[in-house]
């Protein structure tokens, strides 16, 4: 074997053999760029070689390394890739016909119940599928007629069947008629009557009669004196050509009789052989004074009789002797009866130096054993002839049927056929694939499909396994290009393989989202209807509500949620997404300072989106936290709109948003003074009272004017919480941990208390009132702050002290006395004042706020301490499992609580 | 063989080829004798991909087959995943774009038949998709998986492109088609159709959106074609058999040629699988056109991933021209002789197809 060695500059692989002189260069396309840094070799199957080319680890991007498969021909018999591909291909249709045909069969025959699924009609399939396949393999080459007229066409084929080395009776003749030219009178030759007993041994009798009619004593000016020698020679011509043959038919050229039943046959072969022997034994002969005819004819009718010594010493080869015992000896051989062994005596008599791989093919065809005909089969010509030879094995042998189609334990419960068809279809599918894995190129990718596509009509056709390595088959499929996973998916809609489609779209759209095509991504996963990844990716979307965002990632947001259009079943927040989207998208306008009836637009958004059933509880705050900007007055329209329970989450809220608002006094330019005593204001005063009451307070339906909706200039006045605020915290983890704050069961009770609610309404001032007179005095505690204060001078006016007069009256316990420890000039506005207590009460002392909010409903306090809780380990063991009730939670932040102390203690 | 299911006798040619055909297209002729097919190949024993200039020698007997010679051979980078042809100056014109994002612009010379690239560039990210040439120029337009979609035009033996419009992975493309040399449209994910105005900034000027709620009946459009006479009209075939009219004048309501993605209940469909490419054609109707409506869509001939290439028409049976054990991966109509249609077989094969 040929030593490889790398040309790393020339990207080539040169074999040197130390042999030869002149070595052979064999160019290799690997594809990649120069420099090639290392090669590794390998065997592969077979006689292929693998070579692993790599490049210097480079930055350009471009593909490391490459693994490429070189299959060593010597160029001998051997056929080419392409040809190859095209007898697979072609091989399939006469396959999956006789399939077909054989299934249809069958299901006839079991409704006919008759004994043998095969009859006549069978015999006729499997020789039409016969001569398809054998068209495919190349056909039917004749061997040339006559190799005295045309000297230039060789029986190629047979001799390089027979052997590439030794004599046969085709290179006898050949060599012969290279003397040809030369020879003056051919009869005195020993060569010629040697080539014509040879020609004649194997049958090739038109090619003995043709030769013999280059006898000298044909020629005009001889024939008067070689009369007798003449009519000698016609006369055994003559009788080669009328040599008795059983057949139905001759090509055109070929001598013969034919006869078409056994008794004729035998009948003519009798009266052939006598006329034989009567020429032999006449008197002409001794009057024949031409030794070389006299000897070399009498030769010729020894044949003819069947000398086994003359027609051995004819023949070259043992097929040939072999052929000329069947056709002098035994003319009446059916079948393969006793063949083996003749063709065992024949090879005694004619040894081989080197068997063609066919001639152990053919011992096994002759000794009718069917296990060494496949084992020959696969081991010389490879999987396709295994796979394709089945069916004609079996017809018409019951031994090979059974054989073949019993179910064998140690095949692991398969019959052979099916074994056979199963390697087939591998080698089809896997044989580009096994060696690419490592081929990040898209387009050497698409190769493998090449082979795949036609494998499953193998597969299918077997019974146990097959479907099984089809789904492996599949699986092992890029994904990464559409036009061949789209190829792949046809296949399993032929087959009906709808969880391998689906798992295959599923780690498509996985791959392309990985990759950054979002858009194919979510297509795939929704053609393999991937509920769990679309709804998380759905969740992702969720990330977004009530974060400000750039423009760029706004965009891409709102293509995704388009993407994932509206079905209901995906995520049930989906509708809430569009809705939400809608409303940013009219918020965004409002930003970018467009009329007011974008802000209009938003509001009415916002107020859908409150409303709406589908929008999770737990986007409340961040939904309030995106309007922030917005002229409390807006937000007043949707409040005064909303069902009570939203109130739980958003009365906290609209404290930032009012007390901006009311800070917006300090301008008399947006707001006049007038509207203090603007019904709407004192509304705003409701809000406020309600916000200590142990339940939410309805606020009185408000008339929509159009002047509410002027965008707020405050939010410019106003300074934003710092970015560090736990409440920017808050927003996030909420977003973060998504499901576990929906509050579903919140909105059924709310409902009903509802009506109550609206009862206490009417009588809310009273209520108040009494709330805060019996309030027992606060005790002494001293809540963290974590929000810096703002050390802005106290702005006074009245209605900031009148709203901190009634703000303070509403709080009792240890809320009102963090209020009244909050040093003057702290404070810079009552929006600083809400955010401060939201963002204080939110934090920490969780406990005490909780107490101090009369009968709680134990699900609102729950989520209410989720907002406003640290991330931290109790963050996270309370997301995974939403507490129930108030005792599971106080018992889980206790043993949290301890938990962090001793920590804190050591 | 060759008469599935057409009335007429159909004289079919099938040609087994060394190389798996990826595109095929008709050259149109150079000389009066020559019968050109252009044809992007690829070698799977080597890995390599070519675009190959065949001469076709027919005859228009049964018994003896036509015969495609190999004239010339261009050697591209990476496999071509999109082919397009025009006349630029009576000289063949091609454009071929590959697998690592890379557009050729490829010239055939008239006189030996060579093939020779004119430009290149590196366009896309990932694999170019869908491209096409203006009719009698070299503007191509080009789109690709990654959602972007690029005009490309030579100068000075260069591509440079402009980028119209980039769906950041949000959108994937797979076809493009040029309706004059200012307008073009593009096709891909979600049966999605897009119409675009380059002489109007800010992304498309109409667009259908397909169903892409209804999830697993949606679909990839995977060709698109307009006919010169009817602007206002695209053509489109992709995903389940599925062939539609969308009219830019009635943007609501596509007209279903074939297929059942949109729900409606299609009697008969032979279209089953993956439409690979769809054109008109113009054969029969070349005479007539001027007299049929203009809102009923003409005849439009499709290949498929089930081996059915066929011609459909608006509220009429399709027509099989032929039927094939493998898929049928591109076609084309002849221009210049509209009964010829060729087209490459998933089997390492073409076949051509005389229509009577």
């Amino acid at each position: 074997m040929p030593d490889l060695v790398s040309d790393s500059g020339q990207s080539s692989v040169v074999p040197l053999s130390p042999d030869s002189q002149t070595p052979v260069v064999c160019p290799l396309h690997h594809g990649l760029k120069p420099p090639i840094s290392r090669l590794s070799l390998s065997w592969s199957r077979g006689n292929s070689l693998r070579v692993s080319v790599f490049r210097k680890p480079a930055e350009d991007g471009e593909v490391g390394g490459k693994v490429v498969e070189v299959k060593l021909g010597d160029g001998d018999g051997e056929i080419g890739d392409a040809q190859w591909r095209r007898i697979a291909y072609g091989s399939v249709s006469p396959f999956a016909l006789l399939q077909s045909r054989k299934n249809s069969m069958l299901s006839m025959s079991r409704v006919s119940a008759s004994s043998s699924p095969y009859g006549a009609e069978w015999w006729d399939y499997v020789m039409e599928y016969s001569r398809e396949i054998n068209f495919l393999l190349g056909g039917q080459k004749l061997p040339p007629s006559s190799v005295i007229e045309d000297p230039k066409t060789v029986l190629k084929d047979y001799d390089s069947l027979l052997s590439g080395t030794q004599p046969t009776v085709h290179s006898k003749l050949l060599n012969f008629e290279k003397e040809l030219v030369g020879l003056q009178a051919i009869e005195e030759d020993a060569k010629y009557w040697e080539a014509i007993s040879s020609a004649l041994a194997v049958g090739w009798l038109d090619i003995a009669v043709k030769m013999l009619r280059l006898h000298g004593s044909y020629q005009l000016d001889q024939l008067g004196s070689r009369e007798l020698e003449n009519g000698l020679v016609e006369a055994v011509a003559v009788l080669i050509s009328k040599m008795p043959r059983m057949r139905p038919g001759l090509a055109p050229g070929k001598l013969g009789e034919c006869y078409k039943t056994k008794p004729d046959f035998i009948k003519a072969w009798e009266t052939w052989r006598a006329q034989i022997t009567k020429l032999d034994c006449s008197a002409f002969w001794v009057q024949c004074d031409h030794r070389q005819t006299r000897e070399g004819l009498k030769n010729l009718l020894q044949i003819m009789l069947g000398n086994a010594n003359i027609l051995s010493s004819a023949t070259c080869h043992w097929i040939e002797l072999h052929i000329s015992h069947l056709l002098y000896i035994r003319p009446f051989t059916m079948g393969l009866e006793s063949m083996y062994s003749l063709a065992q005596k024949c090879m005694q008599l004619k040894p081989m130096s080197s068997p063609h791989k066919l001639m152990r093919l053919l011992l096994g065809i002759l000794g009718e054993n069917i296990e060494v005909v496949l084992a020959e089969c696969s081991r010389s010509f490879g999987p396709w002839i295994v796979a394709h030879a089945v069916e004609l094995l079996t017809a018409g042998s019951t031994q090979a049927d059974i054989l073949l189609h019993e179910e064998r334990y140690n095949l692991g419960g398969i019959s052979m056929e099916e074994l056979h068809r199963l390697v087939y279809a591998q080698v089809l599918s896997s044989h580009a694939l096994t060696w690419q894995a490592w081929d990040l190129e898209v387009s050497s990718l698409i190769r493998s499909q090449v082979r795949n596509l036609i494998a499953p009509i193998y597969l299918t056709s077997c019974m146990k396994q097959g479907m099984g390595l089809l789904e492996i088959l599949l699986y092992k499929q890029p994904v990464q290009h559409n036009k061949i996973l789209l190829k792949n998916i046809e296949i399993c809609r032929l087959y009906e393989l709808d969880n391998v489609r689906s798992k295959m779209t599923k780690i498509a759209g996985v791959h392309q989202w990985k990759h950054g095509k979002k858009g194919s991504g979510v297509f795939w996963l929704q053609q393999a209807r991937d509920e769990v990844r679309l709804n998380r990716i759905a969740q992702q979307l969720f990330d977004f509500v009530g974060k400000s965002i750039s423009d760029e990632s706004f965009k891409q947001w709102e293509g995704l949620i388009e993407l994932l259009g509206s079905e209901t079943r995906t995520a049930g927040g989906l509708e809430f997404l569009h809705k939400y989207r809608d409303f940013k998208r009219s918020l965004q306008q409002v930003h970018d300072g467009i009329a007011t009836a974008a802000a209009q637009k938003a509001a009415e958004s916002l107020i859908l989106l409150m409303k709406n059933p589908s929008t999770p509880h737990r986007f409340w705050l961040p939904l309030l936290y995106d309007s922030k900007d917005f002229s409390f007055s807006l937000v007043r329209i949707w409040i005064g709109e909303l069902s009570p329970e939203h109130k739980i989450v958003t009365h906290w809220y609209s404290f930032a948003i009012k007390g901006r608002d009311l800070s917006t006094t300090a301008n008399p330019t947006i707001l006049d003074p007038s509207k203090k005593s603007d019904p709407m204001l004192d509304n705003d005063r409701e809000v406020l009272s309600g916000f200590t009451s142990p339940r939410p307070v309805t606020f009185v339906r408000l008339r929509r004017s159009p002047s509410c909706c002027q965008g707020s200039v405050l939010s410019l006045l106003f300074p934003r919480p710092s970015t560090s605020s736990p409440l920017d915290n808050r927003a996030h983890s909420m977003a973060n941990t998504s499901q576990t704050l929906d509050l579903e069961g919140l909105h059924c009770e709310m409902h009903g208390i509802a009506e109550k609610i609206r009862i206490m309404n009417v009588n809310n001032v009273r209520l108040i009132q009494h709330l805060t007179t019996n309030n027992p005095p606060p005790p002494p505690t001293t809540p963290v702050l974590d929000v810096e204060r703002s050390r802005c001078p106290q702005r006074s006016g009245d209605d900031e002290s009148q709203s901190h007069r009634s703000f303070s009256d509403t709080l009792k316990g240890s809320a009102r006395s963090w209020f009244i420890k909050l040093s003057p000039g702290t404070i810079d506005s009552f929006g600083d004042l809400s955010w401060l207590f939201v963002v204080n009460f939110m934090s920490c002392k969780f406990n005490q706020a909780v107490l101090e909010v009369k009968e709680p409903s134990d699900e609102v306090v729950i989520m209410a301490m989720m907002v406003g809780l640290r991330l931290g380990p109790l963050f996270d063991s309370l997301s995974k499992n939403v507490p129930e009730t108030m005792s599971t939670l106080q018992s889980k932040a206790d043993k949290y609580i301890a938990a962090e102390e001793l920590t804190e203690a050591k | 063989m060759a008469m599935n299911g057409t009335p007429h006798p159909l004289l079919v040619h099938r040609l087994p080829q060394p190389n798996y055909i990826d595109f095929v297209r008709w050259v149109p002729p150079l000389s009066a004798l020559d019968r050109l097919v252009a044809a992007a190949v690829f070698d799977s024993s080597s890995s390599t991909s070519a675009l190959q200039i065949l001469s076709l020698t027919q005859t228009q007997t049964q018994t003896h087959p036509a015969d495609l010679t190999l004239q010339s051979s261009w050697p591209s980078p990476s496999r071509i995943t999109a082919l397009s042809l025009s006349l630029l100056r009576h000289k063949p014109l091609l454009a071929a774009a590959t697998a690592d994002g890379s557009i050729h612009l490829i010239a055939a010379d008239p006189v030996d038949l060579g093939v020779d690239s004119v430009g290149s560039g590196a366009i896309h990210a990932g694999p170019v998709s869908g491209i096409d040439l203006v009719e009698g120029g070299s503007e191509i337009v080009s789109v690709g998986d990654d959602g972007r979609v690029n005009l490309v035009s030579l100068s000075e033996s260069r591509l440079s492109h402009r980028r119209v419009f980039d769906g950041n992975g949000l959108v994937g493309f797979a076809a493009a088609k040029w309706a004059s040399p200012a307008e073009f449209a593009t096709g891909g994910l979600g049966f999605g159709v897009q119409c675009v105005d380059n002489r109007k900034p800010g992304g498309p000027v109409s667009q259908f959106r397909g169903n892409w709620a209804r999830g697993t009946s949606s679909g990839i459009v995977h060709s698109i074609d307009i006919h010169p006479s009817r602007k206002h009209t695209v053509i489109a075939g992709g995903s389940s058999g599925t062939v539609f009219a969308w009219d830019l004048r009635w943007q609501q309501q596509p007209i279903i040629l074939s297929g059942v993605a949109t729900g409606e209940a299609q009697a008969h469909s032979p279209l089953e699988s993956e439409v690979w490419e769809v054109r008109y054609d113009n054969y029969m109707h070349s005479l007539n056109i001027g007299n049929i409506s203009s809102s009923r869509i003409l005849p439009v001939m499709t290949c498929s991933e089930d081996g059915i290439l066929a011609v459909v028409e608006q509220d009429e049976e399709p027509i099989e021209l032929l039927a094939e054990p493998c898929a049928i991966n591109s076609f084309d109509i002849d221009g210049q002789n509209p009964s010829d249609v060729i087209c490459s077989l998933e089997w390492e094969s073409i076949a051509i197809l005389s229509r009577p």
